[in-house]
């Protein structure tokens, strides 16, 4: 019964992978993605995750993890299955999942889901298992160090370099993604700025006024933070107030990188930990609402399966399908940050061995699933729309007739006052060459979340969006610049025994000692 | 710690920076990168866990992470060899600096663009050898792990395994 049982899954799942594969009309609905994606995650839990867990990794429940060994409560504590899926997930689930897809949508919706899906269960969540599990049996240790000990010096070395530089690109990526997003638009920076004293109130209230309480202090936060979206709109609807936020690209550049250096020498209780709840939460919750959303409202998508642009001449970014698919998708497929956090916090939370493919792979799948919904989120867009919001002025043309002119000529219709009625009702003076990634994606949700959860709140949900993928990001600036110093003193001062720990999980505690492995693990959030 | 945290923010605002007056977006040059860095990683971690699988003698399930490997290895080369030698500036860093720097030369860039130009060019060099420098460094993690497994395969010694013996006794301690 059993046995039938699967056999099913597994057929429906073919059914939905060659009909998304196979579709070939105007448009598809988004329903066959999700029962694709269904299929395909459970078949690769239930069969190859097992099989790898059990032959390749001989996965032993009875031997104790270093969480239960040492069991030092303050980095090594043994802790339920489903809270350390929690922790693992929010670290490894940032805005890279988000905007991979966003971006890679201009291939089409086909080769981007495809990998987003095979990728994950062959590729992505084997790495996150494996080094999840190894890191497990060796004390929690650390990626870098692994090299060295077990490979060699060599190996060592290269990874604690290749390990810092990726370190840097990463957070210039996000900074630049936030960036783009507040640059003049009054109410994205209103919202964006306002998130940093939430956090700091939050961190106080932690500390002095109700210390311990995280999910009151959370929920309060979180309520603060959608009270900053609808201020946010209350600003950019007051002309004086309305000036004093609008700024370009360059001071709010300015802005990320003093933030990014203030940040990282504060202590951690006062703004990494309480906006790394917060971002939890928030993150959970939304991706909740967009699945439901999704299923709800089951959207047709609009962009072609595969676009012309898989020959390279691509307006988002150059290069052709392949390899430029895969290293697109970057997060949602297969990611090497995730490998920072399964040698990091994770291992040293462990309760059981057993708990390693809960963890390691399922975590993984959930990512997976965002990176998919993220997919949906850019293609239900008029395929016109998603081009001219992505494409920067070099490219199309510096004006909205220049750009509506090159966009139609590749075959995807826009016109100036479709664009300019979307960003009215996003409460925005331009939605051209918006890019990054953030207000496509941005404009996707806001047109799921509020076709499923209230009419007409296009502005509200267009600027929750943009809160929600800033906050992650700017938890990630702060974490990451404190572990990219981390690894630099370790570098630096510690050159000749690299095998030591490299920090980051034990220099940063906050009295409330949980949240100090929540925030610095955030940092690999890409 | 002010000193260290200074370099590593001026590490990233540098690019930051540079995404930010990119009259393109930025964010076209800059996620290839990224991509790349973050498959890199990857790479790296497959390395790591294909050399284990042969130590512990579980080579005939090596290819679980190492065709993974050989994958995200084949893409991240491809696309390194691509951003470095490509004639398309839309995809070439080098080619996107020259491109820019003729332009420049020969006076058709917009006015606005001229006082930015020559960090762009720089910059887009400087991506190159970024990118060049981190394929690298995946390499030769590939050939210390192939090395490592020949040596395996082979009877030679490696470094020990660092794995921590089970020890049943410290349930009772739970």
């Amino acid at each position: 019964m059993r046995k039938l049982g699967w056999a099913l899954v597994a057929l429906s799942g073919a059914c939905a992978v060659g009909g998304i594969a196979l579709h070939r009309g105007e448009t598809i609905n988004a329903t066959w993605l999700i029962v694709a994606a269904i299929c395909v995650y459970a078949l690769g839990y239930r069969f190859y995750s097992a099989w790898v867990s059990a032959r390749v990794l001989s996965l032993d429940p009875s031997r104790p993890t270093p969480a239960v060994r040492i069991n030092d409560g303050h980095d090594f504590v043994p802790t339920h299955r489903w809270i350390v899926f929690g922790h693992h997930f929010a670290a490894i689930a940032g805005p890279g999942p988000l905007i991979g897809p966003t971006l890679a949508a201009q291939f089409g919706y086909l080769p981007g889901t495809l990998w987003i899906l095979v990728g994950a269960v062959l590729g992505g969540c084997v790495q996150d298992m494996t080094i999840l599990f190894l890191s497990t049996r060796r004390n929690g240790r650390s990626l870098g160090q692994m090299a060295r000990d077990e490979l060699g010096v060599v190996g060592g070395y290269a990874a604690i370099i290749g390990t810092l530089t990726i370190m840097l690109i990463l957070i210039a990526v996000l900074g630049l993604v936030v960036v783009n997003a507040m640059k003049h638009s009054p109410w994205a920076t209103a919202t964006v700025f306002a998130t940093i004293p939430i956090a700091v109130l939050i961190g106080v209230y932690l500390r002095n006024i109700r210390p311990g309480r995280v999910l009151e202090a959370s929920l309060i936060g979180v309520a603060l933070l959608l009270l900053a979206v609808v201020g946010g709109g209350l600003i950019n609807g007051n002309e004086t107030l309305r000036a004093l936020v609008d700024f370009d690209g360059k001071p709010l550049a300015g802005f990320v990188i003093a933030y990014g250096f203030v940040a990282a020498v504060l202590p951690v209780w006062l703004l990494l930990a309480p906006r790394d709840y917060l971002s939890t939460f928030l993150k959970l919750g939304t991706i909740a609402l967009l699945a439901i959303a999704v299923v709800v409202m089951r959207p047709e998508i609009h962009m072609p399966a595969v676009t012309q642009f898989v020959d390279g001449t691509g307006p988002i970014f150059g290069g052709a399908l392949f390899p430029f698919v895969f290293i697109t998708i970057a997060c949602g497929a297969v990611s090497g940050f995730h490998a920072l956090v399964a040698s990091g916090t994770t291992p040293k939370l462990i309760a059981n061995e057993g708990d390693v493919r809960l963890i390691g792979y399922g975590s993984m799948m959930l990512e997976s699933a965002v990176a998919l919904m993220a997919m949906i989120a850019a293609t239900l867009l008029d395929p016109g729309v998603y081009f001219a919001i992505n494409s920067g002025p070099g490219i199309v043309g510096a004006t909205a007739d220049a750009a509506v002119t090159t966009i139609s000529s590749w075959g995807f219709s826009v016109t100036a006052d479709q664009m300019h009625t979307l960003a009215a009702q996003m409460g925005e003076t331009t939605l051209f060459a918006r890019t990054g990634g953030a207000p496509s994606l941005a404009v996707g949700m806001a047109s799921i979340l509020s076709s499923t959860f209230g009419k007409g709140l296009l502005a509200i949900w267009y600027h929750f969006a943009i809160m929600f993928e800033a906050v992650f990001i700017l938890t990630t600036l702060d974490a990451g610049t404190r572990v990219g110093r981390f690894m630099l003193q370790d570098a630096l001062g510690h050159f000749g025994s690299p095998s030591r720990a490299l920090p980051g999980t034990h220099q940063c505690s906050s009295p409330a000692h949980s949240s100090s492995q929540a925030g610095v693990t955030s940092y690999t959030s890409e | 710690m002010l000193i260290t945290s200074a370099l590593v923010v001026a590490g990233w605002g540098y690019f930051l920076y540079i995404g930010v007056i990119d009259p393109n977006g930025g964010i076209n040059i800059l996620w290839p990168l990224f991509g790349i860095a973050n498959q890199l990683l990857a790479g790296i971690a497959l390395c790591v866990a294909t050399g284990i699988l042969v130590k512990q003698g579980r080579a005939r399930y090596a290819w679980v992470t190492g065709v993974p490997l050989a994958w995200i290895a084949l893409i991240t080369t491809t696309a390194t060899w691509q951003k470095v030698v490509s004639v398309d500036p839309r995809v070439g860093f080098l080619a996107a600096a020259d491109h820019l720097a003729s332009k420049l030369a020969n006076g058709t860039l917009p006015p606005a663009q001229i006082p930015v130009a020559p960090q762009l060019i720089f910059n887009q060099r400087l991506d190159a050898a970024l990118a060049i420098m981190l394929t690298g460094i995946l390499w030769i993690v590939i050939v210390d792990m192939l090395r490592v497994s020949w040596c395996v395969m082979n009877g030679r010694p490696v470094l020990p395994s660092s794995e921590v013996p089970a020890d049943h006794q410290a349930v009772g301690a739970l």
